[in-house]
């Protein structure tokens, strides 16, 4: 999981006409007294509206311009985990297993593999596939890459392949993978950047810059690296020999724009052909503009608020449970994100599952709505009976600062005093490393995801010890369903465990979920076919099927 | 000999200068919060083994005063180190960044020179109407920042007219890419110089010498190009430093706002990634570029005019 302030933030560096808004914007809240009302918005998000991809374009085009949140730092799998690195590297790179397009693991690299014990996976590479340079895929590549990446301190992945004991070549063309416990996150997490391939020869000559502008990386995805001009664009160049079928576009190139104005009107005027965040200050008048269309697809990404290891109010959960209820999360959500966002009622990323028959009933049978006396109660039950004060850092940004002001207005009502802080960039970066300036406040606005449709994931943040757990949450029955859950062999039953244990979160509120953010794809007119799914759009070729459409 | 030790000791004040201005710098962001590896990370967290490896590649682990050191021990050398956030030698992003941002000074100097002289002039010659207008379209120029112009800018024309594209092909520097940006950073700077030209001008317009030539019946035209223009440039050489040290500071804010990669573009994202390699990298080459402007503009200046080498001879 990566917890950025992502899809709600554009990147920023210095957005200085954005922050007049902003500031505009604070004090037209700040200076109502009560909460902002619905207002009729052109769209009105909910779960059956979002899709895992568009249909597939159906005709060749020569160069498509699309557009990611922030300059990757590197194109090197092993530390791809934001929404800048991730999608930049998602067209160039695979692994031995990917998520299709209905999210269910399929082979990539590996044509088949094999569950030979709870323990014991193995793989089969697919026969004649080849890196960029002509040189084959074979089994030490793959160890290679995967030792790397499971292994390496510079890797951003160790913490989702624990479980991996070893790596090995048994042949030339199959793979071995040792557990040292049934994993049932495992095979998913193996869909990721952190099961990617390269070329066992390219990071031996690259070293530590492979991935850099310089060195690139040496993949088999269906698009090559070409080249990246630093601050501008990276530029991806359709490869004609792809296992799969060669892609319909020639050229992709990625570009980021910083300021959301700049950056609708450059989707509005077609100079930008799609982009996987578009901004909710835009949708509005992207919607209508008739330039092209906003697809909104299945996400993990829920808009939080995260306590803090600071021993204060949000670490008792009443006052978690007070802060749900008092947020009127519908309001938020159609005035301030256009609509565009759907209301939180979850710990676990709602329908983000393959299990979505069995993750939809319990996720409507929970009592989601804003309800200020039964916040008042929660409150008055609580170890503050006369109220809290809780200090909350935001980062800079537009929808961050309306959001924020907003619950500060709501949760007063139910007598809890929210201080608002916003943070620089590098300030809010730093919250995520500098205990002793995270804990100077009770919690933080954030966009935490995960990085497969698989609610463990979520779970396993908030299992004692785990470096996202910043809030210490601990309870024991929790700890113990999920290591169950996480290790049981028979399906019925490990999706009975997640069940039970997520039922104990959607209660604790460990983190107090405000927004679930689908995937806001813009695609222009006649132009179709990518991923439209958050784990589709950061970890497969979101643009193989990518091309113009007839009509 | 006195050349020798003027010039020692020119160079000693400079070395000086830059040794202090790089500590200042490196000071001051080591004390800012944040760290390169929060911004590397991106939110996620990093296992401690992780963190040590990222800082043992970038010498983080080591005590302040010696990563300076041993940063400027290197400078010396001309080896400026890596950058963490492009993972490139910084020399490698200081040349890509020149090749932005020095056509796009060169260019918004002349938009300077041209419209600030000319208008300034005009202003000064003309009197009466034009000169108020002038005067307070002046007035509204120097109320316009940078940082104020290049969003409005983009607003109106690429935005609004699309009379430019938002996206560029990659490494382009062409002039039109660069003009909004040029236009961005000389409107405050065009009222600056119009004013002090406009200044000038009245002033030159009044001295015995252009009166005796008026009245030694030469055409106004001469009057004005001879007796009142030439003298007026003069006291323009004055605030060349100024104008120029305007435009670079200019520059940063400009070049973000329409995401030119130059250097001060790639000096803002070092400064938010706390990438101190490349942030001293950039602020050394500003240092440096000010410091031999300061230089050249003292040397000038008596070549220029020679009252002021008679008045340095008279003291000396």
């Amino acid at each position: 999981m990566t917890i950025r302030k992502s899809l709600l933030s554009q990147p920023t560096v210095h957005r200085l006409a954005v922050g007049g808004v902003a500031l505009a914007a604070v004090l037209g809240l700040s200076s109502c007294t009560s909460t902002p009302a619905p207002q009729e918005t052109a769209t009105r998000v909910s779960f059956s509206d979002l899709v895992n991809a568009t249909p597939a374009g159906t005709a060749d085009t020569d160069e498509l311009n699309w557009s990611i949140v922030r300059e990757p730092f590197s194109l090197d799998p092993m530390t791809a985990q934001t929404q800048a690195e991730a999608p930049a590297i998602a067209n160039l790179c695979e692994g031995l297993v990917r998520l299709d397009e209905d999210l269910q693991v399929a082979p990539a690299l590996a044509e088949r593999f094999e569950h030979v014990s709870p323990t014991l996976w193995r793989f089969h590479l697919r026969n004649g596939v080849t890196f960029w340079d002509g040189s084959p895929v074979t089994a030490t590549d793959v160890v290679a890459s995967l030792t790397r990446s499971f292994t390496d301190p510079l890797s951003y992945w160790t913490s989702y392949f624990t479980s991996v004991t070893a790596v090995r070549a048994v042949d030339d063309r199959t793979v071995e993978i040792d557990l040292s416990q049934p994993d049932n996150l495992f095979l998913q997490e193996l869909t990721t950047a952190g099961g990617d391939i390269s070329s066992a020869a390219a990071l031996a000559a690259a070293g530590e810059d492979y991935g850099s502008a310089a060195s690139g990386v040496m993949c088999t995805g269906p698009y090559q690296f070409t080249s990246w001009a630093r601050g501008e664009s990276i530029t991806l160049t359709g490869n004609p020999d792809y296992w799969g079928g060669a892609p319909l576009t020639d050229t992709v190139t990625l570009r980021w724009i910083a300021d959301e104005t700049t950056l609708t009107q450059a989707l509005s005027s077609g100079q930008i052909d799609g982009s996987f965040a578009t901004p909710f200050s835009g949708i509005t008048s992207l919607a209508s503009s008739g330039a092209g269309t906003i697809t909104y697809g299945n996400s993990s990404v829920q808009l939080m608020l995260l306590p803090t290891e600071k021993r204060g109010p949000l670490a008792d959960a009443m006052i978690r449970q007070a802060i749900f209820y008092a947020t009127d999360r519908e309001a938020i959500s159609s005035t301030i994100m256009s609509g565009a966002a759907i209301p939180g009622a979850s710990f676990i990323p709602p329908y983000w599952s393959t299990d979505v028959d069995a993750w939809s009933s319990a996720y409507e049978a929970l009592d989601a709505d804003t309800n200020l006396d039964k916040a008042k109660t929660l409150v008055a039950a609580s170890t503050f009976p006369d109220g809290a004060t809780i200090d909350v850092a935001i980062p800079s940004s537009e929808s961050y600062v309306k959001v924020a002001n907003a619950m500060a207005q709501m949760l007063e009502q139910a007598g809890i005093t929210m201080n608002v802080k916003v943070l620089t960039s590098a300030e809010n970066d730093a919250l995520f490393f500098d205990v002793a300036l995270r804990s100077s406040y009770d919690g933080f606005l954030s966009e935490p995801f995960t990085n497969v449709p698989n609610p463990l994931e979520q779970m396993l943040y908030v299992t004692p010890g785990n470096v996202y757990n910043y809030g210490l949450y601990e309870n024991a029955q929790f700890t113990e369903l999920f290591d169950q859950a996480r290790t049981e062999s028979d399906p019925a039953r490990a999706l009975e465990l997640q069940l039970q244990a997520a039922e104990i979160l959607n209660e604790d509120l460990p983190w107090v979920p405000i927004l679930v953010e689908p995937v806001r794809l813009w695609q222009k007119n006649g132009v179709s076919g990518t991923s439209a799914s958050f784990s589709g759009f950061m970890y497969a070729p979101w643009a193989l099927l990518l091309g113009a459409t007839d009509n | 000999m006195q050349i020798v030790q003027r010039t020692l000791r020119l160079v000693a004040d400079f070395a000086f200068t830059l040794l202090v201005g790089t500590f200042i710098v490196f000071v001051s962001l080591y004390l800012a919060p944040g760290s390169p590896l929060a911004t590397l990370s991106g939110g996620r967290a990093l296992s401690p083994e992780a963190q040590a490896a990222i800082e043992a590649r970038y010498g983080l682990d080591q005590p302040f005063v010696v990563q300076y050191l041993s940063w400027l021990g290197r400078a010396l050398q001309g080896d400026f180190g890596d950058s963490i956030i492009y993972q490139a030698p910084v020399s490698s992003i200081i040349t890509q960044g020149t090749k932005v941002s020095v056509p796009l000074v060169i260019l918004a100097l002349i938009i300077v020179a041209v419209f600030g002289i000319s208008l300034g002039t005009l202003a000064g010659v003309r009197g009466a109407k034009t000169d108020v207008m002038v005067n307070s379209a002046f007035s509204a120029g120097l109320a316009i920042p940078a940082f104020v112009a290049a969003p409005i800018l983009i607003a109106v024309f690429a935005v609004g007219l699309q009379w430019f594209p938002i996206i560029y092909p990659p490494g382009d520097a062409s002039l039109g890419r660069l003009f909004l940006p040029a236009v961005a950073v000389s409107i405050s700077l065009i009222a600056f110089v119009g004013r002090v030209t406009r200044a000038n001008v009245r002033t030159a317009q009044h001295t015995e010498s252009s009166d005796f030539a008026r009245l030694r019946g030469l055409s106004p035209a001469l009057i004005l190009r001879r007796y009142i223009f030439r003298p007026s440039m003069l006291g323009l050489t004055t605030i060349v430093g100024l104008t120029i040290a305007s435009l670079i500071g200019a520059l940063i804010v400009v070049e973000v706002a329409f995401q030119l990669p130059g250097l001060g573009f790639f000096l803002i994202s070092a400064v938010n990634g706390r990438d101190y390699a490349l942030v001293q990298g950039i602020t050394l080459m500003f240092f440096i570029f000010f410091l031999l402007l300061n230089t050249v503009i003292d040397l000038l200046y008596p070549l220029l005019d020679p009252r002021v080498a008679h008045r340095k001879a008279a003291i000396a």
